[in-house]
């Protein structure tokens, strides 16, 4: 199968399977710049955003055949790239420069579907409520509701421990559920 | 899954650019997800030249040809990536060999089950014969698609000669005793031309110093012909393998190792190799 700028990101995925580079390149100019420009707001160094950028891509071109055809191949692109980022980034935390606090580090069940809920809702109210997080607890929050990483991985990239983000995600819902019920003002 | 909603051009910059604050560059971000539209935008405030940078990255480490399953399980075998690209290089450790390998197998099992003692005979004829002929072509400029590489390359001779010995005696040894395993009668036999096929590979070795591997495999093949052919005609094949000849075997092997070593010590770079 021939692909071309009229193909559908999962023809395109299918021709790098297929050993297409020229599918490849099509994929790379529709994603890599919102990819760039979403990893350059977790990371605040050009390189290694580079770097996670070429190792994806590369990840994409070996890999490819392993996309199941559900879903968004943005948002499987996205998953790799953010997995790549927490990789890349172990053991150099200045680069998030995130301020880290000494929560108790409770037991915390693990994230559950409820946080598809806050997927879910458009940002109405929810952004409001979510601005009145403490940055920390919003970090959390972007890196396992939105960027959809584990408990484990976002603690790597936040360099924070896992029950440290397990807590703070928990009390960052419990903050939210007040806030939207009216609790807060 | 298209959206009716888009993010509006002074929202998408200032996301771009960075400022568009936590919970708006969160919510823009849950839309490129799903949004071709506002994706194709995004990359119209994204400087090209970096992104060609990165591309060239891409493309450079994407035409290098993937790694074959030969030369992953090398390298898991705990080999270098370049020792493994060398070693997995030999002609005699490509798919196409074991198959051949392993239908010439299955011939001979089928003959010395059906075939008497002819049958015997011929599984002694081919079976020290194997590794010989692996190790013969595992090296050299007859069937080395790599060897005018490998000769101008840094890299010494000899320890590529060892390593393709090993990988072909580890791929084609295991896949001859397996054969004679299962096939019934075979007794010592089944081990007992374990001992002329690993002397006719060091010899096959040795003899490389001097001339062609294929040229000395063939000689030892001709002459290990001739032996089993006319111990079937006299008496037995089996002949080849009594106690007196095994010790022999030995004694060859051992003088092919150390004539080997020899004659790589005294001459340790390449040109020992023809």
């Amino acid at each position: 199968m021939r692909a071309d700028i009229a193909s559908g990101d999962p023809e395109l995925l299918a021709a790098v399977a297929g050993g297409d580079l020229g599918a490849l390149r099509l994929l790379y100019d529709r994603h890599a710049p919102w990819l760039a420009v979403r990893l350059g707001r977790r990371c605040n160094q050009p390189e290694a955003v580079s770097d996670v950028l070429q190792d994806t891509f590369l990840a994409v071109w070996k890999e490819a055949a392993r996309w199941r055809s559900d879903g968004e191949v943005a948002a499987w692109l996205w998953g790799i790239a953010v997995r790549r980022l927490v990789s890349r980034l172990r053991g150099h935390h200045e680069a998030l420069a995130l301020p880290s606090d000494d929560v108790a580090a409770a037991r915390a069940p693990e994230p559950s579907a409820e946080d598809k809920v806050l997927l879910g809702v458009e940002y109405g109210d929810l952004g409001t409520a979510l601005l009145r997080l403490s940055p920390e607890m919003r970090a959390v929050v972007q890196a396992t509701v939105l960027d959809g990483l584990t408990a484990r991985e976002a603690g790597r990239l936040l360099g924070i421990p896992e029950n440290t983000v397990k807590t703070r995600l928990r009390r960052a819902k419990a903050h939210l559920r007040l806030d939207l019920s009216g609790g807060l003002t | 899954m298209t959206a009716t909603w888009h993010a509006d051009d002074a929202e998408l910059s200032r996301y771009v650019a960075g400022v568009a604050g936590a919970v708006n560059g969160a919510s823009i971000e849950q839309h490129l997800l799903r949004c071709p539209v506002c994706r194709a935008r995004v990359a119209e405030y994204v400087p090209q030249q970096p992104l060609e940078v990165v591309w060239e990255r891409i493309r450079r480490q994407a035409e290098e040809p993937r790694p074959t399953p030969a030369q992953r399980a090398l390298v898991r075998a705990g080999l270098s990536g370049s020792d493994a690209l060398l070693v997995a290089a030999a002609p005699s450790l490509r798919t196409s060999w074991l198959l051949g390998l392993a239908g010439t197998l299955g011939f001979v099992a089928l003959s010395v089950a059906y075939g008497g003692a002819r049958g015997l005979a011929f599984f002694l004829l081919v079976a020290p014969l194997v590794p010989v002929v692996g190790v013969a072509f595992a090296y050299g400029p007859d069937v080395d698609p790599a060897y005018e590489v490998g000769r101008s390359a840094p890299y010494p001779a000899t320890r590529l000669l060892l390593l393709r010995t090993a990988a072909v005696l580890a791929t084609s040894l295991p896949l001859v005793v397996a054969t004679s395993l299962v096939v019934p009668g075979l007794d010592a036999t089944a081990f007992a031309w374990l001992l002329p096929a690993l002397a006719f590979s060091a010899v096959v070795l040795a003899a490389s110093t001097w001339c062609r591997p294929a040229v000395a495999a063939t000689a030892v093949a001709l002459g290990w012909a001739c032996a089993v052919g006319s111990a079937a005609l006299v008496r037995d094949a089996a002949a080849v393998l009594t106690p007196t000849l095994l010790a022999g075997y030995c004694l060859l092997g051992v003088a092919a190792v150390l004539v080997l070593r020899l004659r790589l010590r005294r001459n340790p770079f390449s040109r020992e190799l023809t």
